[in-house]
């Protein structure tokens, strides 16, 4: 997408230099006008209203341009060198993305000089059709070409190809042997139960031909069965591994772009709809379309008239079924909504019943509950009585095709045009017959919703990963670390980051300070390369972070974050998380350095005692030991301690912060942490302040200073005072 | 000074908030920006902020300068009408919210649902992800639709909306 909306000659005349970039917005704040355009040409930016010139701004004299979300609208807002603000536009928030990449393009040709190459606008609905994309994807429902799509699912499934063609062959075998069983009816009817003819032995031969093909069917059914649900299960597993792996392999930063939800949903939920659509439809599409089609054929060649009647009020039918169907899921739908507020009051009333109590809300929780329950039983007898009476009006309608065929056929019985066991034949043909054509109306929406969990699993399997550099080039990752003007935001609207520049020496222990929110634990991804800068370079003495393989950089960071989490496992499965090859003495003298030993001694079964789920077994202060004996195990040149001991008591983080001056001695570590006075040992402090360094120094020098720091210091003796 | 005080004068400080009347003068710069004098301090600009943009819409706004909080005015028609007049405009496209005149059709494709209304007299079609969570009753008469881009749409008195046009959005509610 290009930012280039159509500039009025009017406006075209009042311009200087040549436009790069033009984008229009629909809300006046100036103004009654209705809306505008916002003009970027090679120095400056103008805005016009009414084909006015309302703004016209210098761009060398712009220090930021920000975008920002209102309530129902968004605005762009510079920020000049002078340190005045000005509004250039609001706009509604269909329009949000163009003026996100507007204002990044301004902020890049702020910090380059020049214009970039390429725009990066958020796409929210498809560029080639204009549907709306699925949420954090770039997939197009529209224009997904659903045969390629469930093609390459038949290429998953191709190692299992002599299993799908043995049901192919069954399912063939049943559908014609469905289709013979009314012929010996007919048999029986029309050559042996005739007062005539009556031949005893030749029934018992038809019974046992009947009763044997009866059995074939359960035989063939059931071997269909277990080869369909192997074959779904076993696709839907290489494709559950498939996109296992792959998550494993994605950057965080194309991870996070999608919720937790949202990666488990396409995991579990849209494998599962893959799955069931394979044991539903897979073979059965071949198979009930021409079972479909022989039934026709038979039928018009035994009674052309007939099956004409039976065909006709078939679009009716169908009609039919779809209208009570949609009718009685609609229905049905508002009273599971209905149904899900019961539940959900229930849900609060019974969790916070203390609370209820404590603030006599009773009678308030009875009075609320006594509203949702009436309103789910009136919609529920309401949809009740709606499906008791559309249900069998269907029912009939579904039958109409058959009662014509009875009808005239009797008459052609009577006529001997047509004998009894000929018209019995023909009934269960055509009862025969509707059962697919129902089942065929419901296949494109089966087609398409198994299309798009397709797609959706296969969007992350196509994903790029993150790039395997070589292993063995040089990669210093011992040395000074050197922020060279890193901006950062994980929306690219938002940056969290500003040109943040200072340089930490190799060995020095630097406390990071700031707000919460400020970016603190930013900084300290960008470092450990989970995300990349937007714009900058960080450098370890003096090789830019890029170009150190992210394994490598990895092993050489110790990380401690303040929610520790353990996998379901023994103590020494979550020590040896770091380095699955360390000997057994090696983690020995890593729980000894951690002051996790000690602890680990007193439990009943030592190094193989299972820590539960996340850890839970374990107190809080045993689990942050592990997880520094964990960090400590492969010897990082480089610590992150994240808050790493504020959710522990006075005690406890005292006894670990005694082990952790011992083990950052000689090793450059960032320390993050709220408390100031656990940064008491840092060399030097760097504090944040809106995204942004607003002090780098030491202790000493910063309260000199008086500013931000000096605050943030005073702040907490008061809270300390206070609470004494 | 008795501990207990203390912490009543340190409570007294904590909850204390300035109720901004018609003493105060709110003056539109021209350039999108509002200016607030208070106490012959001018501050700019200021951000008006509704604290219950649901219920009380024109009371209960909260008036922000560089992250602080300057006041609250307790109802605009307290003001005069050309000091309302400003304050409305400003709030007028910060929560710039189009009101439906009419639902024309509602129909449900795949995990989107496409409604053709009328607003400010002209067809649109709007598009929203999972309706369910993405249409709320504003209040107690008025509801809330808000489409994929995050825009918001009014539908005033929804109960008294034709059954036809009720209908459609029944399922959702």
């Amino acid at each position: 997408m290009e930012l280039n909306d159509r500039i009025a000659p009017e406006i075209q005349n009042q311009l200087e230099g040549s436009v790069k970039y033009s984008v229009r917005y629909e809300i006046s704040a100036r103004s009654a006008a209705p809306g505008g355009i916002v003009v970027v040409t090679g120095e400056d930016v103008f805005v016009f209203e009414n084909q006015q010139k309302i703004l016209e701004i210098k761009l060398s004299s712009i220090a930021e341009a920000n975008c920002e979300k209102l309530y129902g609208s968004g605005c762009l807002k510079f920020v000049l060198h002078s340190g005045e603000e000005k509004l250039a536009a609001v706009f509604s928030l269909s329009r949000f993305a163009c003026f996100t990449a507007l204002a990044q393009a301004i902020e890049y040709r702020l910090d380059t000089g020049s214009f970039p190459a390429e725009l990066k606008i958020e796409q929210k609905f498809c560029p080639v059709c204009g549907s709306p994309l699925m949420h954090g994807s770039k997939l197009c429902i529209k224009c997904a070409r659903k045969p390629k799509i469930l093609l390459r699912l038949y290429h998953i499934g191709k190692p299992y190809l002599p299993r799908i063609l043995l049901v192919i062959f069954f399912v063939v075998a049943v559908e014609l042997l469905a289709v013979i069983y009314p012929y010996f009816k007919r048999l029986v009817i029309d050559n042996y139960m005739t007062a005539e003819n009556p031949q005893i032995s030749k029934i018992w031969l038809l019974f046992g031909l009947t009763a044997g093909i009866y059995l074939t069917v359960c035989l063939f059914e059931w071997i269909v069965g277990y080869l369909k649900n192997f074959v779904a299960a076993a696709v839907s597993r290489d494709l559950r591994e498939m996109l296992f792996d792959k998550i494993q392999r994605l950057s965080l930063a194309n991870i996070t772009k999608r919720s937790a939800g949202d990666m488990l949903g396409r995991i579990q939920n849209d494998t599962t709809r893959v799955r069931e659509f394979l044991v539903s439809y897979g073979a059965d599409i071949i198979v009930r379309v021409f079972s479909l089609l022989l039934l026709t054929v038979i039928l018009f060649v035994t009674n052309w008239r007939l099956a004409v009647l039976v065909i006709l009020p078939a679009p009716f039918m169908l009609w039919a079924f779809r209208w009570s169907s949609d009718k009685i899921r609609r229905k049905f739908h508002i009273v599971w909504r209905r149904g899900q507020k019961v539940n959900s009051l229930l849900h609060d009333a019974i969790n916070g019943i203390r609370v209820v109590k404590a603030y006599g809300g009773e009678q308030n929780e009875t009075r609320k509950f006594e509203r949702v329950s009436t309103d789910y039983c009136i919609q529920l007898s309401g949809a009740e009585k709606f499906w008791s009476l559309v249900t069998p009006v269907v029912g009939f309608v579904m039958t109409l095709g058959e009662f014509l065929v009875l009808y005239f056929g009797a008459n052609l019985v009577l006529q001997q045009e047509m004998q009894i066991g000929e018209l019995v034949q023909y009934t269960t043909y055509v009862s025969m017959l509707y059962g697919p054509l129902r089942w065929l109306i419901s296949l494109p929406r089966q087609i398409k919703q198994a299309s798009v969990s397709a797609n959706k699993l296969f969007e992350i399997i196509d994903e790029p990963e993150e790039s395997q550099q070589q292993q063995n080039a040089p990669c210093p990752v011992a040395g000074d670390i050197t922020f060279d003007n890193v901006s950062f935001g994980y929306k690219e609207y938002i940056p969290v980051l500003k040109h943040l520049n200072f340089t930490v020496k190799q060995g020095e222990m630097i406390g990071i300070v700031g707000a919460s929110g400020v970016g603190k634990s930013t900084l300290i991804n960008l470092l450990m390369r989970l995300y990349e800068p937007t714009r900058g370079e960080i450098r370890i003495n003096g090789t830019p972070l890029q170009n150190i393989p992210r394994s490598v950089l990895r092993s050489k960071i110790g990380v401690v974050l303040q929610e520790t989490f353990l996998f379901d496992g023994t103590v020494l499965d979550n020590i040896r998380y770091a380095k699955p090859d360390a000997p057994f003495e090696e983690i020995v003298k890593a729980a000894k350095a951690a002051g996790a030993h000690e602890f680990i001694l007193r439990l009943p079964e030592a190094y193989h005692t299972r820590v539960g789920d996340r850890g839970y077994m374990l107190s809080g202060g045993e689990r942050q030991r592990v997880a520094i004996a964990r960090a400590i195990l492969h010897q990082p040149d480089i610590l992150i301690l994240d808050e790493a001991t504020s959710a522990l008591d006075t005690k406890t983080e005292k006894q670990i912060q005694d082990t952790l001056g011992e083990i950052i001695k000689g090793r450059t570590t960032f320390a993050i942490a709220h408390r100031l006075s656990t940064l008491r040992q840092a060399d030097k402090l760097l504090v944040l302040d809106k995204g942004k360094v607003a002090e780098f120094g030491t202790h000493i020098e910063l309260l000199k200073n008086r500013s931000v720091y000096y605050r943030l210091v005073m702040a907490q003796r008061q809270t300390a005072k206070i609470r004494k | 000074m008795p501990k207990q005080m203390m912490t009543d004068d340190n409570m007294e400080k904590l909850i204390a908030y300035r109720e901004l009347d018609s003493s105060c003068v709110f003056v539109d710069d021209g350039d999108g920006f509002l200016s607030l004098t208070l106490d012959e301090t001018v501050y700019r600009p200021v951000d008006l902020i509704r604290l219950l943009p649901y219920d009380r819409p024109d009371e209960y706004i909260s008036c922000v300068c560089k992250e602080q909080e300057l006041g609250i005015i307790r109802r605009i028609a307290d003001f005069p009408e050309e000091q309302q007049r400003i304050l409305q405009h400003q709030l007028s496209f910060r929560y710039y919210t189009p009101v439906i005149e009419k639902i024309i059709s509602v129909r449900e494709k795949m995990w989107f649902v496409f409604i053709k209304v009328v607003v400010d007299g002209q067809k649109k079609e709007l598009c929203t992800r999972d309706l369910y969570h993405n249409i709320r009753f504003y209040n107690s008469t008025d509801l809330l639709l808000t489409d994929v881009d995050e825009n918001r749409y009014l539908i005033r008195n929804f109960r008294q909306q034709p059954a036809k046009m009720q209908q459609k959005i029944e399922i959702y509610l």
